[in-house]
């Protein structure tokens, strides 16, 4: 299982799964398929999305469970004050 | 045409050029407003789940129905000595066979139409291409949206993505393994008869599996069986879409 945060970005960026799915080359299901846990992606697609959201793949893709992003910003502010 | 708006559209950019071509030079008839919702409504409707396993549980009535009335009919001929090779008799199993083969050949493309073809509609393609809904299109602008939505039908038919391709290769190795232990059971179950069935059963089991054997029918139906195997399962197994989040989907209507 890879767990990723394509939902969390697509959100960020307002873009649809229709979107998304043209910029790199697949089904719009299958985007959803992806989001919900139920596909795990080749290393060619995790490429592709995580270059198109231009974020690091590790950014996108994971073998844990993520923290939320807003936790993850909060404790960055706090170290940095 | 925009070219920016092909170069957008790996869809159309992996249309073979003489599909691009066809699709601009047939006559098209371009959705009206009311039109493109109805087709959008029924393209989501006709790939959910239930619809899908509707379909599956069709195909698989079709197949039992036939070899049911086949066997029957067959072991009925032999029993009342009735000429079995007659033309009427080839006549009707041939139109059997066709029908059979027709029904359950639509059913499949169809259905493997709206499977590759699903969560993506001239809608998506008008807010992708133009910023705005299709009803704000102008004439010629709906037009260049059909002609590409009608090569690109052809292009998903025969390219699935990756995630379509794996599924399918999943459903064929359960098919195969599916043939494989009932190939087993029946000739386990063969054996099994044929050493300790009374010499009476043993007969009956003999001249019945000889008569379907024999059949082109009863092959014909063997091939779709094995031909549709694979699809069935992996339309009943495909789970169902998940609507878009609801911050996308208010930030796509406005």
């Amino acid at each position: 299982m890879l767990y990723n945060r394509i939902a969390v970005l697509r959100s960020e960026r307002a873009l649809s799964r229709q979107a998304l799915a043209r910029e790199v080359g697949v089904n719009p299901q299958t985007i959803g398929f992806l989001e919900r846990g139920d596909y795990t992606p080749s290393l060619e697609l995790a490429f592709k999305i995580s270059r198109f959201f231009r974020l690091p793949v590790e950014a996108v893709f994971s073998p844990d469970p993520f923290r939320p992003l807003s936790e993850q910003v909060y404790e960055m502010q706090k170290r940095e004050a | 045409m925009s070219e920016a708006v092909m170069e957008r559209d790996r869809d159309w950019e992996r249309a073979h050029p003489f599909v691009q071509w066809l699709s601009y030079h047939l006559p098209i008839h371009v959705p009206g407003t009311a039109t493109e919702r109805r087709l959008r409504r029924w393209s989501q409707w006709v790939d959910r789940q239930i619809v899908r396993r509707a379909a599956v549980a069709m195909v698989v009535l079709v197949l039992a129905v036939v070899f049911a009335c086949w066997t029957g009919e067959a072991y009925f001929d032999h029993v009342r000595h009735l000429d079995g090779s007659g033309l009427f008799h080839r006549i009707v199993a041939f139109v059997t066979a066709a029908s059979m083969s027709f029904q359950v050949g639509m059913m499949l493309f169809w259905t493997n139409v709206a499977y590759m073809f699903a969560g993506s509609s001239t809608e998506d393609l008008a807010v992708l291409d133009y910023g705005v809904s299709y009803d704000k299109l102008t004439a010629s602008q709906r037009r260049e949206i059909a002609v590409r939505h009608r090569a690109k039908i052809f292009v998903r038919c025969f390219h699935a993505d990756e995630r379509q391709s794996v599924q399918l290769e999943r459903a064929e190795r359960t098919a195969y393994g599916l043939v494989r232990r009932t190939a087993m059971a029946i000739v386990i179950g063969t054996w099994a008869a044929y050493l300790i069935a009374p010499e009476r059963a043993l007969r009956w089991l003999l001249q019945w599996g000889g008569l379907m054997v024999n059949s082109p029918l009863m092959l014909t139906w063997l091939v779709m069986v094995l031909i549709a195997l694979p699809m069935l399962i992996r339309m009943w197994t495909e789970p169902d879409e998940v609507g878009e989040p609801r911050v996308v989907a208010l930030e796509k209507e406005a």
